[in-house]
């Protein structure tokens, strides 16, 4: 079953100087359960593109529809913001209120259930992300990483089909980060179809699949393996291949060949054990 | 140009003490990474350090000069020290790149022409052709672009200390680098440079030297080598080592190589030629 279908996308900021769209023609198609990765440097479309997803930012051109509900229909707006969640990069934006519990509550609010439902969907929330006893605190007393959790329930608690986490590990420190990625890892396991967009390209290695994109277009979709050993289209996008694959090329360079490119540093360790 | 902190308290009214009895000294020339999670006085510290706050105990001499003494040149500490604060791009206001960055000059009696001149190191430094920049807004800039203008605007009033804080969040891989580049060029032509960063594989490649905080209170103070391969230490207060250095422990374990304490690239790749091309013979 297909979760979004995106066909011809195009879009261009008004204010933007040169006129050059931000997305150019873009098509797609994201399977339910899927986890996407989408790579891509400062300003090749990522974040506009997703954006797109539960109309935070109107369709131009081209058509996109999530589980078959067309997005341009603004009748449908409601239905699909609460379809697709989006963590963003900085926890602290999306903080509306003065403790956990009343945070992680504020989107059912908007939406006319039973107050006894609201707390029974929040705690479940909590739970998936391991926050249960939090309830009370203030998100500002939190960590990074328990921020996100807390913002991560917040979407949870809306039940979407879709999740979205924009840069969501940017600003944490690598603990925090790790916390993230367990509980994406998790979410993703419960069923729901996962988009992530980031700049450490170690975090894409357990994706189904990458998009790897360069100035308003997807420059190739793939597996891991296939996008993060392939250093020339990396450089092409203005990214770095993961650390393994660097480490890969430069023994290349220096007459050591490993019988295959590794992405995990377990891979690396092995490759290296067999060649001693 | 140095640092000097000695016993530094403060804490905000009433409230806890952010930074306890902190002493340490920061050479002229030296590149110092600065480490610690969410809430352990990193930030309170580059700004007592930068004269932002005042201390509620102790002293900091910049220069063997107390910053926080009656009758301490603050204008002259605003020279000698520059911060660049997390996100400095969004500090950009100026109507053109040249403007923005001359901003800092202003209250200085610099001459028109020194402060173009000025202007156009620190543009050139940042990587950019002064010509074609100049009179760019700097609002229709990428978001890496941006970030190397508000750079300049710090590095413009040409201080002896540059303080980085978190520089690299949200930039991509390559603006990283690019990024890094610039400040190993400041670094080689004499800057004292204090980053607080939490990318672990950054400070590896490019710091000397670390200052790691928990919950206040400097804990160490020692060559960046030395902390990364302490893994005891670092997980005792949950903080993390260099995926280098994971990767040589996992080596050093399947007896691959003799010692795991690599934690820098560079050398790891040293290694692991030597240990294959020794196997050969």
């Amino acid at each position: 079953m297909s979760a979004v279908i995106g066909k011809h996308i195009s879009f261009q900021y008004d204010f933007h100087i040169n006129k050059k769209p931000i997305l150019n023609d873009i098509s797609f198609e994201i399977k339910k359960g899927e986890f996407i990765v989408i790579l891509g440097a400062n300003g090749s479309g990522k974040s506009t593109l997703v954006k797109h997803f539960n109309a935070i930012l109107p369709v131009q051109q081209g058509e996109l529809s999530l589980f078959h509900i067309d997005v341009t229909n603004e009748e449908h707006i409601w239905k699909l913001r609460k379809m697709c969640g989006m963590v963003f990069q900085n926890p602290d934006n999306q903080f509306v209120s003065t403790i956990v519990e009343e945070d992680v509550a504020f989107g059912l609010r908007n939406y006319d259930i039973p107050e006894e439902e609201i707390s029974k969907k929040v705690k479940n929330a909590l739970s998936i992300v391991e926050m249960d006893g939090y309830q009370r605190r203030s998100p500002h007393t939190l960590s990074g990483g328990q921020k996100q959790r807390v913002a991560m329930a917040g979407i949870l608690a809306m039940e979407p089909d879709i999740i979205i986490f924009d840069e969501a590990t940017a600003m944490l420190d690598p603990r925090g980060r790790e916390e993230v990625l367990t509980y994406l890892k998790k979410i993703h396991k419960i069923g729901k179809t996962i988009i992530m967009i980031t700049h450490y390209v170690e975090e894409a290695v357990d994706a189904d699949c990458i998009w790897l994109m360069k100035e308003g277009v997807i420059l190739k979709k793939g597996s891991p393996y296939d996008i993060l050993t392939d250093v020339h289209l990396l450089t092409q996008a203005k990214l770095m291949p993961p650390l393994n694959v660097q480490i890969y090329y430069d023994l290349l360079e220096n007459g050591i060949q490993l019988s295959h490119i590794p992405l995990t540093n377990e891979q690396l360790v092995e490759e290296l054990c067999q060649l001693k | 140009m140095s640092v000097k902190v000695k016993n530094l308290s403060f804490q905000y009214d009433k409230g806890i003490k952010v930074l306890k009895d902190v002493s340490f000294e920061i050479k002229k020339g030296e590149f110092v990474g600065i480490m610690g999670h969410t809430g352990c006085g990193k930030s309170t510290l580059i700004q007592l350090i930068s004269g932002l706050l005042t201390p509620t105990s102790g002293n900091i001499y910049i220069d063997d000069e107390d910053i926080n003494h009656k009758k301490y040149d603050r204008a002259l500490l605003r020279q000698k020290v520059g911060i660049v604060f997390q996100y400095p791009e969004y500090q950009l206001f100026e109507t053109t790149v040249e403007k923005d960055v001359a901003f800092a000059l202003k209250n200085n009696k610099f001459s028109q022409k020194e402060i173009k001149e000025r202007v156009r190191w620190a543009l050139e430094m940042m990587g950019f052709s002064y010509e074609d920049i100049r009179k760019k807004s700097p609002l229709s800039l990428s978001g890496g672009e941006k970030r190397r203008v508000a750079i300049a605007g710090v590095i413009v009033s040409q201080p002896h200390i540059l303080i980085f804080d978190e520089p690299i969040a949200g930039l991509d891989p390559y603006g990283r680098l690019e990024f890094l580049k610039l400040v190993k060029a400041l670094h080689q032509q004499g800057t004292t440079i204090i980053m607080v960063s939490h990318n672990i594989d950054i400070l590896c490649e490019y710091t000397q030297k670390m200052l790691v905080f928990h919950q206040g209170q400097l804990i160490t103070n020692e060559s960046t080598k030395d902390i990364f391969n302490n893994l005891d230490f670092l997980s005792k207060y949950q903080m993390e080592t260099s995926q280098i250095r994971h990767i040589s422990q996992k080596l050093y374990e399947r007896g691959f190589i003799v010692s795991p304490y690599i934690t820098n690239y560079q050398e790891f790749i040293n290694e692991v030629k030597d240990v294959l091309n020794r196997g050969q013979l």
